[in-house]
Protein backbone atom coordinates (compact mmCIF):
# COMPACT_ATOMS: atom_id res chain seq x y z
CA UNK A 1 0.00 0.00 0.00
CA UNK A 2 1.50 3.41 -1.35
CA UNK A 3 1.51 5.90 2.03
CA UNK A 4 0.47 9.58 1.58
CA UNK A 5 2.96 11.62 1.25
CA UNK A 6 3.03 14.03 4.20
CA UNK A 7 3.17 18.01 3.89
CA UNK A 8 6.21 18.59 5.56
CA UNK A 9 7.99 15.75 4.14
CA UNK A 10 8.63 17.66 0.66
CA UNK A 11 7.24 18.02 -2.18
CA UNK A 12 6.47 21.09 -4.04
CA UNK A 13 3.25 21.64 -3.22
CA UNK A 14 3.29 21.38 0.56
CA UNK A 15 6.50 23.42 0.81
CA UNK A 16 5.03 26.55 -1.14
CA UNK A 17 1.40 26.21 1.06
CA UNK A 18 3.63 26.33 4.16
CA UNK A 19 5.71 29.09 3.08
CA UNK A 20 2.11 31.10 2.45
CA UNK A 21 1.16 30.35 6.07
CA UNK A 22 4.61 31.48 7.15
CA UNK A 23 4.07 34.70 5.17
CA UNK A 24 0.87 35.63 6.67
CA UNK A 25 2.02 34.59 10.05
CA UNK A 26 5.03 36.78 10.04
CA UNK A 27 2.66 40.00 8.83
CA UNK A 28 0.08 39.14 11.79
CA UNK A 29 2.69 38.83 13.94
CA UNK A 30 4.62 42.32 12.83
CA UNK A 31 0.70 43.88 12.82
CA UNK A 32 0.98 42.79 16.63
CA UNK A 33 4.36 43.76 17.51
CA UNK A 34 3.80 47.72 15.63
CA UNK A 35 0.18 47.82 17.59
CA UNK A 36 2.10 46.91 20.96
CA UNK A 37 4.45 49.38 20.08
CA UNK A 38 1.99 51.90 19.23
CA UNK A 39 0.56 51.62 22.83
CA UNK A 40 3.94 51.88 24.48
CA UNK A 41 4.65 55.61 22.90
CA UNK A 42 1.03 56.69 22.88
CA UNK A 43 1.74 55.51 26.92
CA UNK A 44 4.95 57.95 26.89
CA UNK A 45 3.48 60.34 24.93
CA UNK A 46 0.83 61.11 27.74
CA UNK A 47 2.83 61.47 30.40
CA UNK A 48 5.74 63.28 28.59
CA UNK A 49 6.38 66.47 30.19
CA UNK A 50 3.78 66.03 33.12
CA UNK A 51 6.63 66.30 35.83
CA UNK A 52 8.01 69.34 34.11
CA UNK A 53 4.54 71.01 33.79
CA UNK A 54 4.00 70.46 37.27
CA UNK A 55 7.64 72.17 38.53
CA UNK A 56 6.66 75.21 36.42
CA UNK A 57 3.02 75.52 38.01
CA UNK A 58 4.40 75.13 41.25
CA UNK A 59 7.51 77.72 40.18
CA UNK A 60 4.96 80.17 39.03
CA UNK A 61 2.73 79.38 42.20
CA UNK A 62 6.10 80.21 44.66
CA UNK A 63 7.03 83.36 42.24
CA UNK A 64 3.28 84.63 43.03
CA UNK A 65 3.25 84.18 46.92
CA UNK A 66 6.79 85.90 47.44
CA UNK A 67 5.31 88.83 45.21
CA UNK A 68 2.52 89.39 47.62
CA UNK A 69 4.95 89.29 50.81
CA UNK A 70 7.45 91.72 48.62
CA UNK A 71 4.31 93.86 47.45
CA UNK A 72 3.29 93.82 50.87
CA UNK A 73 6.00 96.14 52.15
CA UNK A 74 5.33 98.62 49.93
CA UNK A 75 2.06 99.15 49.67
CA UNK A 76 0.65 101.74 51.79
CA UNK A 77 -2.25 101.04 54.20
CA UNK A 78 -4.14 104.08 53.46
CA UNK A 79 -4.81 102.77 49.78
CA UNK A 80 -6.49 99.87 50.74
CA UNK A 81 -9.40 102.13 52.32
CA UNK A 82 -11.85 101.28 50.06
CA UNK A 83 -11.60 97.69 50.29
CA UNK A 84 -14.47 95.99 52.11
CA UNK A 85 -16.53 92.80 51.33
CA UNK A 86 -18.08 93.09 47.99
CA UNK A 87 -16.81 90.91 45.13
CA UNK A 88 -17.24 92.67 41.95
CA UNK A 89 -18.31 89.40 39.17
CA UNK A 90 -20.18 89.05 36.43
CA UNK A 91 -23.89 87.36 36.80
CA UNK A 92 -24.92 84.61 34.96
CA UNK A 93 -26.59 87.10 32.28
CA UNK A 94 -23.15 88.51 31.74
CA UNK A 95 -23.51 92.04 33.74
CA UNK A 96 -20.93 93.56 35.71
CA UNK A 97 -22.63 92.88 39.83
CA UNK A 98 -21.32 92.87 43.58
CA UNK A 99 -21.64 90.00 45.92
CA UNK A 100 -21.24 90.38 49.28
CA UNK A 101 -18.30 87.96 51.13
CA UNK A 102 -19.62 86.45 54.62
CA UNK A 103 -15.67 85.38 54.98
CA UNK A 104 -14.83 89.12 54.83
CA UNK A 105 -17.82 90.43 56.69
CA UNK A 106 -15.55 92.44 59.52
CA UNK A 107 -13.60 94.33 56.93
CA UNK A 108 -16.71 96.41 55.42
CA UNK A 109 -16.91 97.93 59.07
CA UNK A 110 -16.38 101.22 58.94
CA UNK A 111 -14.71 101.43 62.43
CA UNK A 112 -12.50 98.77 62.25
CA UNK A 113 -12.35 97.01 58.72
CA UNK A 114 -10.43 98.40 55.90
CA UNK A 115 -12.16 102.36 55.76
CA UNK A 116 -10.02 102.40 59.43
CA UNK A 117 -6.74 102.34 57.45
CA UNK A 118 -7.31 105.70 55.81
CA UNK A 119 -6.36 106.87 59.74
CA UNK A 120 -2.65 105.82 58.05
CA UNK A 121 -2.83 108.40 55.38
CA UNK A 122 0.74 107.97 53.64
CA UNK A 123 2.98 107.31 56.28
CA UNK A 124 2.39 103.40 57.29
CA UNK A 125 2.87 100.25 54.64
CA UNK A 126 1.18 97.51 55.46
CA UNK A 127 3.85 95.16 56.70
CA UNK A 128 5.03 98.65 59.02
CA UNK A 129 1.84 98.56 60.90
CA UNK A 130 2.15 94.65 60.92
CA UNK A 131 5.64 95.37 62.94
CA UNK A 132 3.77 97.44 65.45
CA UNK A 133 0.85 95.32 65.78
CA UNK A 134 3.64 93.26 66.90
CA UNK A 135 6.22 95.61 69.20
CA UNK A 136 4.47 95.04 72.31
CA UNK A 137 5.20 93.26 75.44
CA UNK A 138 2.75 90.50 75.01
CA UNK A 139 2.69 90.17 71.33
CA UNK A 140 -0.50 89.08 69.69
CA UNK A 141 -2.13 90.87 66.66
CA UNK A 142 -4.91 92.60 68.17
CA UNK A 143 -4.80 95.54 65.55
CA UNK A 144 -3.20 97.09 68.95
CA UNK A 145 0.07 98.77 69.82
CA UNK A 146 -0.12 99.08 73.61
CA UNK A 147 -2.46 101.35 74.14
CA UNK A 148 -2.95 102.76 70.90
CA UNK A 149 -4.44 101.62 67.72
CA UNK A 150 -2.36 99.87 64.91
CA UNK A 151 -4.59 97.80 62.29
CA UNK A 152 -1.30 95.61 61.36
CA UNK A 153 -3.58 91.89 61.26
CA UNK A 154 -6.37 94.27 59.21
CA UNK A 155 -4.13 95.53 56.85
CA UNK A 156 -2.83 92.79 56.26
CA UNK A 157 -5.83 91.00 55.88
CA UNK A 158 -7.20 93.94 53.28
CA UNK A 159 -3.93 93.45 51.41
CA UNK A 160 -4.38 89.97 51.28
CA UNK A 161 -8.32 89.83 50.21
CA UNK A 162 -6.99 91.58 46.97
CA UNK A 163 -3.85 90.27 46.29
CA UNK A 164 -5.19 87.10 46.50
CA UNK A 165 -8.19 87.26 44.25
CA UNK A 166 -6.70 85.11 41.18
CA UNK A 167 -6.33 81.71 43.53
CA UNK A 168 -9.55 82.45 45.38
CA UNK A 169 -11.31 82.27 41.81
CA UNK A 170 -9.57 79.46 41.27
CA UNK A 171 -10.60 77.51 44.35
CA UNK A 172 -7.57 77.59 46.37
CA UNK A 173 -7.31 78.83 50.19
CA UNK A 174 -4.58 80.56 51.51
CA UNK A 175 -3.32 81.31 55.10
CA UNK A 176 -1.28 83.62 56.81
CA UNK A 177 0.17 83.58 59.92
CA UNK A 178 3.85 85.31 61.76
CA UNK A 179 5.86 82.45 63.44
CA UNK A 180 7.60 83.58 66.41
CA UNK A 181 10.95 81.78 65.69
CA UNK A 182 12.09 82.71 68.88
CA UNK A 183 10.36 80.54 70.98
CA UNK A 184 11.69 77.04 70.80
CA UNK A 185 8.58 75.17 69.43
CA UNK A 186 8.29 78.29 66.69
CA UNK A 187 4.14 78.31 67.27
CA UNK A 188 2.33 81.09 65.38
CA UNK A 189 1.64 84.49 67.43
CA UNK A 190 -1.76 84.38 68.97
CA UNK A 191 -4.16 85.97 66.68
CA UNK A 192 -6.82 87.54 68.75
CA UNK A 193 -10.89 87.36 67.80
CA UNK A 194 -12.31 90.23 66.69
CA UNK A 195 -16.10 90.09 67.02
CA UNK A 196 -18.85 91.00 65.38
CA UNK A 197 -19.40 88.61 62.60
CA UNK A 198 -21.44 85.64 64.81
CA UNK A 199 -20.85 82.90 62.50
CA UNK A 200 -17.04 83.60 62.20
CA UNK A 201 -15.42 84.45 65.46
CA UNK A 202 -12.04 83.93 64.58
CA UNK A 203 -12.34 86.31 61.62
CA UNK A 204 -9.23 88.08 62.27
CA UNK A 205 -7.64 85.36 61.12
CA UNK A 206 -6.05 86.03 57.41
CA UNK A 207 -7.46 83.44 55.57
CA UNK A 208 -10.02 82.36 52.98
CA UNK A 209 -11.01 79.03 54.69
CA UNK A 210 -14.35 79.28 56.13
CA UNK A 211 -13.88 76.69 58.64
CA UNK A 212 -10.47 78.22 59.92
CA UNK A 213 -12.36 81.62 60.26
CA UNK A 214 -15.03 79.33 62.29
CA UNK A 215 -13.32 77.04 64.58
CA UNK A 216 -9.85 78.95 64.68
CA UNK A 217 -6.85 76.92 63.67
CA UNK A 218 -6.98 73.40 65.73
CA UNK A 219 -2.97 73.57 67.04
CA UNK A 220 -1.02 76.46 68.00
CA UNK A 221 1.33 76.06 65.21
CA UNK A 222 -0.85 78.56 62.83
CA UNK A 223 -3.08 78.09 59.51
CA UNK A 224 -0.01 76.91 57.39
CA UNK A 225 1.19 73.93 59.87
CA UNK A 226 -2.91 72.82 60.38
CA UNK A 227 -3.77 73.16 56.38
CA UNK A 228 -1.28 69.84 56.09
CA UNK A 229 -3.90 67.78 57.64
CA UNK A 230 -6.43 69.15 55.07
CA UNK A 231 -4.47 68.57 51.91
CA UNK A 232 -1.32 66.89 51.39
CA UNK A 233 0.12 69.78 48.45
CA UNK A 234 0.49 72.92 50.73
CA UNK A 235 2.73 75.39 49.03
CA UNK A 236 4.02 77.53 51.65
CA UNK A 237 6.65 80.90 51.53
CA UNK A 238 8.36 81.70 54.95
CA UNK A 239 10.59 85.20 55.16
CA UNK A 240 12.54 86.82 57.82
CA UNK A 241 10.47 89.08 59.71
CA UNK A 242 12.52 91.23 62.02
CA UNK A 243 10.81 93.36 64.95
CA UNK A 244 12.26 96.30 67.72
CA UNK A 245 10.34 95.67 71.04
CA UNK A 246 11.53 99.28 73.42
CA UNK A 247 10.83 98.06 76.54
CA UNK A 248 9.69 101.57 78.16
CA UNK A 249 9.18 100.30 82.17
CA UNK A 250 13.04 100.12 82.74
CA UNK A 251 15.25 103.30 82.14
CA UNK A 252 17.05 103.42 79.99
CA UNK A 253 14.42 101.63 78.08
CA UNK A 254 15.62 98.09 76.52
CA UNK A 255 15.81 97.64 72.94
CA UNK A 256 15.07 93.82 71.84
CA UNK A 257 14.69 92.25 68.84
CA UNK A 258 12.29 89.74 67.85
CA UNK A 259 12.68 87.48 65.28
CA UNK A 260 9.58 86.23 63.22
CA UNK A 261 8.90 84.48 59.99
CA UNK A 262 5.97 85.80 57.96
CA UNK A 263 5.07 82.25 56.59
CA UNK A 264 2.26 82.85 53.81
CA UNK A 265 0.78 79.26 52.15
CA UNK A 266 -1.76 78.20 49.75
CA UNK A 267 -3.31 74.81 49.19
CA UNK A 268 -6.34 72.85 47.42
CA UNK A 269 -8.63 70.95 49.49
CA UNK A 270 -8.65 67.56 48.42
CA UNK A 271 -12.23 66.51 46.68
CA UNK B 1 1.15 20.15 -15.20
CA UNK B 2 -0.77 22.47 -12.91
CA UNK B 3 -0.18 22.51 -9.43
CA UNK B 4 -3.42 23.41 -7.06
CA UNK B 5 -3.85 26.08 -4.98
CA UNK B 6 -0.88 27.70 -6.10
CA UNK B 7 -1.10 31.08 -7.53
CA UNK B 8 2.51 32.36 -8.31
CA UNK B 9 5.12 33.76 -5.96
CA UNK B 10 3.48 37.08 -5.55
CA UNK B 11 -0.39 35.89 -5.59
CA UNK B 12 0.98 33.49 -2.90
CA UNK B 13 2.20 36.16 -0.53
CA UNK B 14 -0.74 38.49 -1.34
CA UNK B 15 -2.57 37.92 1.72
CA UNK B 16 0.48 38.66 3.86
CA UNK B 17 0.98 41.96 2.36
CA UNK B 18 -1.85 43.90 3.95
CA UNK B 19 -0.84 43.16 7.87
CA UNK B 20 2.68 44.36 6.52
CA UNK B 21 1.32 47.51 5.24
CA UNK B 22 -1.21 48.10 8.09
CA UNK B 23 1.48 47.29 10.49
CA UNK B 24 4.46 49.56 8.65
CA UNK B 25 1.36 52.18 7.92
CA UNK B 26 0.08 52.50 11.79
CA UNK B 27 3.86 52.61 13.71
CA UNK B 28 5.25 55.32 11.18
CA UNK B 29 1.68 57.28 11.90
CA UNK B 30 1.94 56.74 15.73
CA UNK B 31 5.92 57.63 15.38
CA UNK B 32 4.73 60.77 13.65
CA UNK B 33 1.75 61.85 15.98
CA UNK B 34 3.81 61.50 18.54
CA UNK B 35 6.86 63.44 17.29
CA UNK B 36 3.88 66.15 16.75
CA UNK B 37 2.66 65.89 20.36
CA UNK B 38 6.22 65.99 22.13
CA UNK B 39 7.40 69.00 19.80
CA UNK B 40 4.23 70.75 21.09
CA UNK B 41 4.46 69.89 24.28
CA UNK B 42 8.15 71.03 24.11
CA UNK B 43 7.24 74.35 22.40
CA UNK B 44 4.81 74.96 25.78
CA UNK B 45 7.05 74.02 28.02
CA UNK B 46 9.81 76.19 26.75
CA UNK B 47 7.95 79.02 26.46
CA UNK B 48 6.39 79.01 30.09
CA UNK B 49 10.13 78.49 31.03
CA UNK B 50 10.89 81.59 29.82
CA UNK B 51 7.91 83.28 30.44
CA UNK B 52 8.70 82.92 34.05
CA UNK B 53 12.23 83.90 33.38
CA UNK B 54 10.53 87.38 32.76
CA UNK B 55 8.59 86.76 35.22
CA UNK B 56 11.53 86.54 38.19
CA UNK B 57 12.83 89.56 36.50
CA UNK B 58 10.08 91.74 36.85
CA UNK B 59 9.00 90.83 40.17
CA UNK B 60 12.36 91.11 41.63
CA UNK B 61 11.83 94.08 43.97
CA UNK B 62 7.81 93.72 44.31
CA UNK B 63 7.70 97.55 43.26
CA UNK B 64 8.12 99.32 40.60
CA UNK B 65 8.06 103.16 41.21
CA UNK B 66 9.54 104.79 38.34
CA UNK B 67 8.62 104.37 34.93
CA UNK B 68 11.34 105.58 32.86
CA UNK B 69 13.80 103.39 34.98
CA UNK B 70 11.40 100.35 34.08
CA UNK B 71 11.52 101.41 30.42
CA UNK B 72 15.57 101.41 29.83
CA UNK B 73 16.61 99.27 32.71
CA UNK B 74 14.70 96.59 33.22
CA UNK B 75 12.92 96.71 29.95
CA UNK B 76 15.62 97.42 27.02
CA UNK B 77 18.25 95.96 29.08
CA UNK B 78 16.68 92.79 30.86
CA UNK B 79 13.46 91.65 29.34
CA UNK B 80 14.19 92.27 25.73
CA UNK B 81 17.69 90.80 25.64
CA UNK B 82 16.45 87.85 28.02
CA UNK B 83 13.78 87.44 25.11
CA UNK B 84 16.18 87.35 22.58
CA UNK B 85 18.16 84.89 23.76
CA UNK B 86 15.54 82.80 24.69
CA UNK B 87 13.33 83.12 20.88
CA UNK B 88 10.43 84.31 22.39
CA UNK B 89 8.19 87.59 21.81
CA UNK B 90 6.42 89.16 24.90
CA UNK B 91 4.55 91.62 26.48
CA UNK B 92 4.65 93.12 29.88
CA UNK B 93 1.67 95.24 31.12
CA UNK B 94 1.89 96.68 34.39
CA UNK B 95 -1.42 98.43 35.57
CA UNK B 96 -2.09 100.54 39.02
CA UNK B 97 -5.18 99.84 40.81
CA UNK B 98 -4.66 102.66 43.49
CA UNK B 99 -7.74 104.85 43.00
CA UNK B 100 -11.27 103.34 42.43
CA UNK B 101 -13.98 105.13 40.15
CA UNK B 102 -17.72 104.59 41.73
CA UNK B 103 -18.55 100.88 42.05
CA UNK B 104 -15.05 99.68 41.40
CA UNK B 105 -12.32 98.64 44.67
CA UNK B 106 -9.79 96.61 44.75
CA UNK B 107 -8.04 94.94 41.81
CA UNK B 108 -10.42 93.54 38.99
CA UNK B 109 -8.78 90.71 37.47
CA UNK B 110 -11.59 89.56 34.58
CA UNK B 111 -12.34 91.55 32.04
CA UNK B 112 -14.95 90.32 29.21
CA UNK B 113 -12.97 89.07 26.24
CA UNK B 114 -16.15 89.33 23.66
CA UNK B 115 -17.25 93.00 22.00
CA UNK B 116 -15.75 94.87 25.57
CA UNK B 117 -16.70 98.41 25.98
CA UNK B 118 -14.11 100.84 25.11
CA UNK B 119 -13.41 101.53 28.93
CA UNK B 120 -13.47 97.33 29.44
CA UNK B 121 -10.95 97.06 26.54
CA UNK B 122 -8.05 99.34 28.73
CA UNK B 123 -8.31 96.87 31.40
CA UNK B 124 -7.24 94.13 28.83
CA UNK B 125 -3.57 92.46 30.06
CA UNK B 126 -2.19 93.34 26.33
CA UNK B 127 -3.27 96.83 26.46
CA UNK B 128 -0.40 99.59 25.36
CA UNK B 129 -1.75 102.67 25.25
CA UNK B 130 0.15 103.96 28.71
CA UNK B 131 -1.88 106.70 30.90
CA UNK B 132 -0.11 109.89 31.67
CA UNK B 133 1.54 109.26 35.12
CA UNK B 134 0.36 112.41 36.38
CA UNK B 135 -2.98 112.31 36.06
CA UNK B 136 -5.97 111.51 39.26
CA UNK B 137 -9.20 110.54 37.37
CA UNK B 138 -9.76 107.35 38.64
CA UNK B 139 -11.52 106.64 35.19
CA UNK B 140 -7.96 106.90 34.03
CA UNK B 141 -5.87 105.31 35.98
CA UNK B 142 -7.80 102.25 37.74
CA UNK B 143 -7.09 99.48 36.16
CA UNK B 144 -5.21 101.05 32.83
CA UNK B 145 -2.05 100.33 31.47
CA UNK B 146 0.86 102.77 33.27
CA UNK B 147 3.75 101.16 31.54
CA UNK B 148 4.60 98.18 29.24
CA UNK B 149 7.23 96.73 27.65
CA UNK B 150 7.32 94.61 24.56
CA UNK B 151 9.52 93.30 22.01
CA UNK B 152 6.75 93.00 19.16
CA UNK B 153 7.25 94.70 16.38
CA UNK B 154 5.62 97.97 15.50
CA UNK B 155 3.30 97.23 18.69
CA UNK B 156 3.02 100.93 19.49
CA UNK B 157 0.58 101.05 16.31
CA UNK B 158 -1.58 98.94 18.41
CA UNK B 159 -3.54 100.03 21.38
CA UNK B 160 -4.84 96.48 21.57
CA UNK B 161 -2.06 93.86 21.27
CA UNK B 162 -3.25 90.95 19.70
CA UNK B 163 -1.43 87.67 20.98
CA UNK B 164 -1.53 84.33 19.43
CA UNK B 165 -4.25 81.58 21.19
CA UNK B 166 -0.89 79.72 22.66
CA UNK B 167 0.59 82.30 24.16
CA UNK B 168 1.70 82.00 28.23
CA UNK B 169 0.35 84.67 30.58
CA UNK B 170 0.98 85.21 33.97
CA UNK B 171 -0.38 87.19 36.23
CA UNK B 172 1.37 89.28 40.01
CA UNK B 173 1.21 91.54 42.28
CA UNK B 174 3.22 94.62 42.87
CA UNK B 175 3.38 97.81 44.59
CA UNK B 176 2.85 100.88 42.16
CA UNK B 177 3.30 104.35 42.60
CA UNK B 178 -0.19 106.20 43.44
CA UNK B 179 -0.88 109.75 41.77
CA UNK B 180 -0.45 112.40 44.00
CA UNK B 181 -4.14 113.13 45.28
CA UNK B 182 -3.05 113.70 48.49
CA UNK B 183 0.55 115.40 48.00
CA UNK B 184 2.02 112.57 49.50
CA UNK B 185 4.27 109.70 47.67
CA UNK B 186 2.21 106.52 48.04
CA UNK B 187 2.58 103.31 46.94
CA UNK B 188 -0.77 100.92 46.00
CA UNK B 189 -1.93 98.24 44.48
CA UNK B 190 -0.89 97.25 41.09
CA UNK B 191 -0.80 94.15 39.11
CA UNK B 192 2.44 92.85 36.71
CA UNK B 193 1.06 90.63 33.39
CA UNK B 194 3.71 88.72 31.67
CA UNK B 195 2.11 87.82 28.38
CA UNK B 196 4.59 85.69 25.78
CA UNK B 197 5.19 83.36 22.98
CA UNK B 198 7.26 81.39 20.82
CA UNK B 199 7.84 83.03 17.89
CA UNK B 200 6.65 81.87 14.57
CA UNK B 201 9.40 79.11 12.67
CA UNK B 202 11.17 78.70 16.00
CA UNK B 203 11.64 75.87 17.93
Amino acid sequence: MKRPKLLHQGGKRGSERFRAQAAIFDGINLLLLASISSALIFSFVSGYGTQQDRVLRSAYILNYMQSVVKASYFIDASTLKNIDNRESTVNRAGNPTTTPLEIYQDLADSQTGCKALARYSGSFSVTELLKRDLAEKDAKLDDRFDGTEAAGITAYKCAVKELMKPFWYAGFYYGFDVVDLDRADGAAVQVMPKGGVPQYPQTRLVTDYPEFLKNGAPSQFGLCANAKAISPDVVTVQVPFKVIYVDTTNFPPDRKLRTYALSFCIWHPQP
Amino acid sequence: MTRRGFVGPLGDDLPSIFPIIAAVLLFVGTLVYANGLVTAKNRTLETRQAALGLSYVVTERGLIDDQAEFEKTTCEDNLKKYALSNHIQFVVTIKRYCIEPPGQRGIRFYYPKENPLPEEKRLSPSYLEKTPTDSDDPAVVYGHTWTYCTNVPNARNNDLLQVPADAVAFTYPVAVPCPLTQQLPTNGLGIINVIAWKERGKI
